[in-house]
């Protein structure tokens, strides 16, 4: 089982030697420029390569796992930079198969993935948006299973 | 009273985003300055919106959301000031609202939380050609764009009518499903990408796996 991390919470668990992690918290991502070199100039690739470690690891990796926080309400900036920096793995053309638009796959297989979040919310409405936005990204992202797990106290979860 | 737009593209002034923006610049015949959250730090920029009685954000949709920059100055924005207030257009290359609905909930959740007066979020969908396409196909965007600035500059608020022709469908109805299906099927949607990558010289490797395992054991 080839696992990755990506994580931005200082609580990650510690990881099995020679995982690869992505340290959202340490490590600068750069944003997406809206280039779409991944599409037209260079397929497959970011016009960046800040990112090809991880892009290989991802690739390679049975199962990804996400620690992350709540950032206003939503997902980070960094993670968010993150999930735009994703779209290089897919192709620029768009299947209408599930009655909806979705971008066409470029891989054959994509890693599970399972997310771990904690931080607080200012609504019950705020936390159901956050979880159906992160199922959604990774629905369109192709991604075989997914889990979501809330690591709140149940306290702070029910309220 | 004041106001001020905020590019929110990653592409600054060379996008779609931009576009919209001239349009309903153009609509409003004001001159309203324009920000670009691109070339800023972001925890600059969120102090100064401080300083403006209504805020306008025109972003492209990204991955279902803002672009990572833009939640960069969400992360930066305080508790707005007296009677400020915020309104959002959101620019997206899929046909169908429905792709920018967990963006539409966050901005209204969003702006509430800050205590802004909302002015809601225009959509419009199938926009990413916008800067590619010729002008008469363009017309009805740019008119309802148009207006919209014209309903803002006359009455500080969004005009229903343009926001709705703007939104045009919210989901793709089965037969739109079908013909879009078909021209897949025959390569009509392809003949852009396949000219880009041509023009690029990359014809072979438009369907390329640069990160493909070597082996899956």
């Amino acid at each position: 089982m080839r696992t990755v991390i990506v994580s931005e919470r200082e609580d990650t668990p510690a990881a099995e030697k020679g995982t690869f992690i992505l340290d959202l918290s340490s490590r600068e991502v750069r944003d997406c420029t809206g280039c779409w070199s991944c599409w037209q100039r260079t397929p497959g690739r970011c016009a960046s390569h800040d990112l090809d470690d991880f892009y290989r690891a991802f690739m390679q990796a049975d199962k990804v796992i996400f620690y992350i926080g709540v950032s206003c309400d939503f997902v980070s900036g960094k993670l968010k930079t993150l999930f735009d920096r994703m779209i290089p793995h897919f192709l620029p053309y768009t299947t209408y198969r599930t009655g909806e638009s979705m971008h066409v796959t470029r891989y054959d297989h994509y890693p599970e993935i399972e997310v771990y979040y904690k931080g607080d919310f200012s609504s019950r409405e705020a936390r159901i948006l956050y979880e159906e936005y992160l199922g959604r990204v990774f629905y369109h992202f192709h991604i075989p299973k997914v889990l979501i797990h809330s690591e709140n106290e149940k306290k702070e979860r029910t309220a | 009273m004041s106001t001020l737009i905020i590019n929110g593209s990653p592409r600054g002034k060379n996008g779609n985003t931009e576009i919209f923006i001239r349009q309903f610049l153009s609509g409003a015949g004001e001159e309203y300055p324009v920000r670009y959250a691109v070339k800023e730090d972001p925890e600059t920029l969120a102090e100064m919106l401080r300083q403006y009685d209504t805020l306008l954000i025109f972003m492209p949709l990204y991955v279902h959301a803002m672009p990572g920059i833009v939640m960069k100055l969400f992360e930066q924005m305080r508790p707005c000031g007296e009677g400020q207030k915020i309104g959002f257009v959101v620019q997206a290359g899929f046909i169908e609202g429905a792709q920018a609905r967990f963006l539409v909930r966050y901005l209204d959740q969003f702006a509430g939380r800050l205590g802004y007066e909302n002015l809601g979020t225009v959509t419009n969908g199938d926009a990413a050609g916008t800067s590619m396409l010729p002008e008469f196909m363009n017309r009805k965007r740019f008119k309802h764009l148009n207006a919209l600035g014209a309903g803002f500059a006359g009455k500080g608020q969004f005009d229903r009518e343009a926001a709705a022709l703007l939104a045009g469908i919210y989901e793709l109805t089965p037969q739109k499903v079908k013909m879009l299906e078909a021209m897949n099927k025959i390569g009509v949607s392809h003949i852009m990408w396949k000219k880009f990558w041509r023009d690029n010289g990359q014809l072979e490797h438009g369907l390329d796996r640069p990160f493909q395992p070597d082996s899956f054991g």
